[in-house]
This record gives C-alpha cells, structure tokens and sequence, in this order.
C-alpha cells in the first residue's frame, strides 16, 4: 500500500520492481525509453510504444506544411512580379518564418538527442512494442501479465484509470504537452510569451486515484541554450523530465521512499488556453531578438 | 578559424553540465546542457587535437607544439559532468579534470553561492540584503558581487541562517545531490580523470585574507584527496578563478609540487607549461553554441601576454 505522509512517499517493498514503459514514438520518446533502459536494464519487462498520437500531429503538421509552402510561393511570385512594391527585405525575412521556415520538432530533437540516442541504441537492446491505445482491453490484459511495479509513461495519458489497476506499484508520467488534443506546447508559448523563463517546468506526475487526480512528485527547470525556439525550448523540456523521472525511480528503487517537497495534489488535466496567433508572433519576434540571452544575463543580475 | 589560433593548449573551463538548472544554480549561471557540450568539443576536435590533462602535459614535454591543444576542465565538482560530460569525452576517447571542494563532496558544507542563488529564487533576497546594511551592503549593491568582495565569517553566517529559515529540510537534503560523492569521485579518478584541488569550500580569496588561510583551504582539501584517491592533488584550482600574485607566489615558494590553475581566458603557451607552474583556462559560454570560436579567438590572442 502507498502512503503518502509527512513530505514522504513509502512503498511496499518488492523483491524486484518490473517496469513497464509506455511512451509515443518520437525521437525523444524513444531517448525515454533508452535512458529507462540504460539505467533499470534489470527491471525493464516491456516497452509499449503508442503511434496514435504522433500520428495525428504529423498529419496536423504535414497540412500545416503544404500550407506554408503554397503561401511562401505566393510570397515568392508577388515579389518578383512587382518589384517597384516590394517591401522592404527586413519585413520579407521577417515574415518567412510564420509561413513554415522554422525548424520542425523533429530536426530540433534529433539536433539535441540525435548522437546521444544513436550512443544509446548500442547498448539498448529491448525494442518496442507497438500498440494503438493505451486505453485498451488488449493493452490493459498485455500489462496486466507483466505484474509491472511500475507504470512510466511518457505520452499523453487521457485515461489511467485501467492501467492503475495493473500495477501494485506506482503509475508515473512524465509530462508532455504535445498531444493531439493540444497541438502546441502551449506551456512554453505561454512563459515565453510572460518572459519568465523559470516556468517552463518539467514534472513527475503520480496518478494514484486513476482518474485526473494526481500529484505532483518532482519538478525542475531546464537549462536553456541563446539560440533556443520554442520547439526546442519544449525539447529540452522533454530531455529534463526523462532525467527526473530516473531519479524518482532511482530513489524509489534504492530505498522504497521518496522525500518530496512542495508537493501538490493537483485537480483535473485543465486544458491550457491555445496561444493565438498574435501571441505566437510576438514570441516569435522576441525569440528572433535575443529573449533568451537577455533573461539569461537579467536572471544573473541581483 | 584554425588559421587564427596559435599554436598552444587551450584549457576550457566548464562547471556543470545538465539538463536540468535548479533553483541553485539558476541565478548563478554556469551550467551546459549536454548538447551544447557535445557540439563544443566537436568544434574543438576540428580546431586542433583533444587531448586528456595528462596527455596534454606529455605532448608538450615531448617537444614543440604546432597545433592547438584542446582540453575539458570542470570546476566545483558537479555530479552533472560525471553523469553527461564524462560519456561525452568518452566518446571521444579522452578524459577530462574536475575540480573539487572536499566540504561539497562530503556533504559537510553546501556552496554557499547555491544558497544565494536558491535565496533569489526562493525571493529572499531583499531580506538578505537588509541583514547584510550592517557590513555596508547598499540597495544600489548587487549582491552576487558584493557577497564575493565583502565575504567574510559575518557574511557567511547571514547566507547560512536565512537559508536554513528559508529552506524546507527535504530541499536541504537534496540539494548535496548536486555534487559528487567521494566514491563518484574515486570512479571518476579510476577512469583516468584529473581530480584536482579547488579548496575546502570555495571562499573567495580576499585581499588582505592572511596567506595562512588559503593555504589551509587548499590543505584540507589535499588530506580528503589523499584519503579518497591516495593522494593530493598536484593541481591547486583557485575559487573564482583568480588568485592575486602575492599568494600565487607563496603557493608555489612554499610547495614544488604544485600548479596553479587560473582563468585568465588565455591559451597556455606550452614552452611556458612546465616551467611557469600557472595555467590559465578559458570560460566556455556554457549555453552559447556558437560563441565558442569566438572565446577561442580571444585566448589565442591573449596567450602571449
């Protein structure tokens, strides 16, 4: 039985703590599931990887891709055919990047992860399972087989109350916001957007009841780079939480406690508010003008 | 680029390496994340040749150097350089030195620059800065600087309390995790890593501070290098990176052994090497990925004066 009390998680001692991962099947998805495996090699049973997901934003993505491309050829024509009204080079190279020139996710992430994850792959050799729903009765009755201690989820989890029921154990996520009910990692957008950089967080999160109720059991800010974007502020992100999550799983494993601090018992999976178009643009426009730099050098200065 | 850098051994200065920048680290600054480190030491490997500390010292002493030298060098023993840095230079095949305070390692003292940072985090710095009005602190005075000129016993107390005030004990505990263990270090010395001496504590050195003092610092620090790897270090590392003449030479009058090491953000020109028994590093911008060629170019140019 699980007690939380007095700042501190205890768990029933087990002989061994089988674990079962579930993750999406992104690059940094796949990091998870590597950094898992480098570090419980003992404990790991299963890798369950999710393709729905992904799926749906990469055609989201795909649409807002061929979108890009028309309105820059657009762009492209108008300018050559009317010189004399060209406006000025500045506000072009400008507007470019609103019309899809950004990296995408995916070449930030392998920029960030691409050589570590290749590294990993060396050693890793557990492969995933592939599987369509976390939510289903094959899925729950696959896991269920396993007796996994632990559930570690790395996707975006809109039910957990079957899979709490697989385990005796502890269901924990690692947050991430890129899911297909909210497209963007508005987290990021937002803080962005306030220049507070402190909020972009990543965080552990306990699912004990199987509903929305859960706490949150570690959280941290990660380490920015002067040429971050939003996509790979939300990388870096990702990378955090997969580092906390070994070390709430270390910890657990090593002494069945967990010492938390400022924990919270948080209500249900509230949506945040889509970043509309204009906020994006002013993030954008502040990214391009050093934001990261200047509230690197502002936060230093006290 | 390679045109513009002389010949020499340029020994790039990092902290921490991580993901993740805690509420310790936050307002002090100085953590890589593994990325940006990994593009660096690329960067470095088609600038001139990587080479370990001791390597480096052997290539020189060998004979002229006509290349530029690259190695990594980490202060104040952060676990972050074992856990993401040490896999990276591996990569490599190459080690890197760390330096380390023996009251961080074992868990004794805290570095009192993270209680500063965690304190301004936490938004009790304008509480510290009124306790500090007493020992001349102004509300014009940034703290971060004038907690290392004005550092003193009083000064360390007033960090000290209101941390424990200001700090739950879980956030205490934890934050020791930050550096290395004595056994961490112990593996990190087996794998061929420079464990070098960065003092007991990391106090700054002072102006008018008796030379008696940091040479007790350095001290301590040597008898826990001893006890964990058998031996002291032959490295003394300065707090903050500088140390002024006068101690420099009492150091060196007083032991033969020993090297110190400084920031300067020169290259070390390698006839100089083994004879001047002071070497210089440059600060890499931590979380600059492109800025590193140009700190690159600034030490090169700064190596000869």
């Amino acid at each position: 039985m699980i007690s939380i009390r007095d700042s501190k998680l205890t768990l029933p001692v087990a002989e061994n703590y089988p674990i079962v991962m579930i993750t999406g099947d992104a690059l940094r998805h796949e990091r998870f599931a590597m950094r898992m495996q480098a570090e419980f090699s003992d404990h790991i049973v299963a890798w369950l990887q999710l393709a729905t997901a992904e799926r749906k934003v990469a055609q989201d993505q795909r649409s807002l891709h061929n979108s890009a491309k028309k309105a820059r050829s657009l762009l492209s024509k108008f300018l050559a055919r009317r010189p004399d009204r060209s406006p000025p080079k500045i506000y072009v190279e400008s507007a470019l990047p609103q019309f899809g020139s950004k990296p995408s996710l995916k070449k930030v992430e392998q920029r960030l992860f691409g050589k570590e994850v290749e590294k990993l792959r060396e050693t890793c050799t557990l492969r995933p399972i592939r599987v369509e729903s976390i939510e289903s009765e094959d899925t729950a009755s696959r896991i269920n087989r396993l007796k996994p201690y632990f559930i570690l989820i790395f996707c975006y989890p809109t039910c957990i109350s079957k899979l709490r029921a697989c385990t005796e154990g502890l269901v924990l996520s690692q947050d991430d916001a890129r899911t297909p009910e909210c497209k963007v990692d508005s987290s990021v957008y937002w803080a962005l957007y306030h220049r507070d950089l402190s909020k972009i967080t990543s965080s552990i999160r306990l699912w004990t009841s199987g509903t929305d109720a859960d706490f949150v059991v570690r959280s941290s800010t990660p380490c920015f780079a002067v040429d971050d974007t939003v996509e790979s502020c939300f990388a870096r992100q990702a990378a955090l939480g997969t580092e906390l999550m070994c070390e709430v799983v270390g910890d657990l494993i090593k002494s069945s406690t967990l010492r938390l601090d400022g924990y919270r018992k948080i209500g249900g999976a509230a949506m945040d508010t889509e970043p509309t178009l204009d906020v994006r643009r002013d993030v954008e426009s502040d990214l391009r003008r050093g934001l990261i730099q200047r509230e690197t050098a502002r936060k230093m200065r006290f | 680029m390679r045109d513009r850098l002389n010949p020499g051994w340029y020994l790039l200065l990092y902290h921490n390496v991580s993901w993740e920048e805690s509420p310790f680290l936050w307002h002090i600054g100085g953590t890589c994340p593994p990325d940006i480190f990994r593009d660096h030491v690329q960067q470095c490997s088609q600038l001139g040749e990587l080479v370990s500390v001791q390597d480096g010292i052997e290539t020189i002493k060998k004979g002229p150097v006509n290349r530029p030298l690259f190695s990594f060098w980490f202060d104040d023993g952060f676990a972050g350089v074992r856990k993401y840095a040490e896999p990276i230079l591996a990569e490599w095949k190459i080690t890197g030195a760390t330096s380390v305070c023996s009251r961080f390692a074992t868990g004794t003292e805290l570095f009192w620059r993270l209680k500063l940072s965690y304190l301004n985090s936490a938004g009790a710095a304008g509480q510290l800065r009124s306790q500090l009005h007493k020992y001349g602190c102004s509300p014009s005075d940034s703290l971060s600087e004038f907690t290392v000129t004005k550092f003193g016993p009083e000064l360390l107390d007033a960090i000290n309390n209101l941390f424990e005030e200001v700090a739950s004990p879980v956030v205490q505990e934890n934050a020791g995790s930050l550096f290395d263990t004595p056994d961490q270090l112990r593996s990190l010395h087996e794998q061929g890593w420079v464990i070098a001496n960065h003092s007991a504590a990391h106090y700054p050195n002072r102006d008018g501070c008796a030379d008696q003092e940091v040479l007790e610092e350095f001290e301590e620090c040597d008898e826990f290098l001893e006890s964990i790897i058998g031996r002291p270090s032959p490295f003394w590392v300065a707090p903050f990176g500088t140390m002024s003449p006068g101690y420099v030479e009492a150091i060196t009058d007083k032991y033969d052994s020993k090297t110190i090491v400084l920031v300067g953000d020169k290259g070390n020109v390698p006839a100089r090497v083994v004879s001047d028994r002071v070497w210089y590093r440059v600060s890499a911008p931590s979380n600059d990925r492109n800025g590193l060629g140009t700190s690159l170019a600034a030490a090169s140019r700064r190596m000869s004066l």
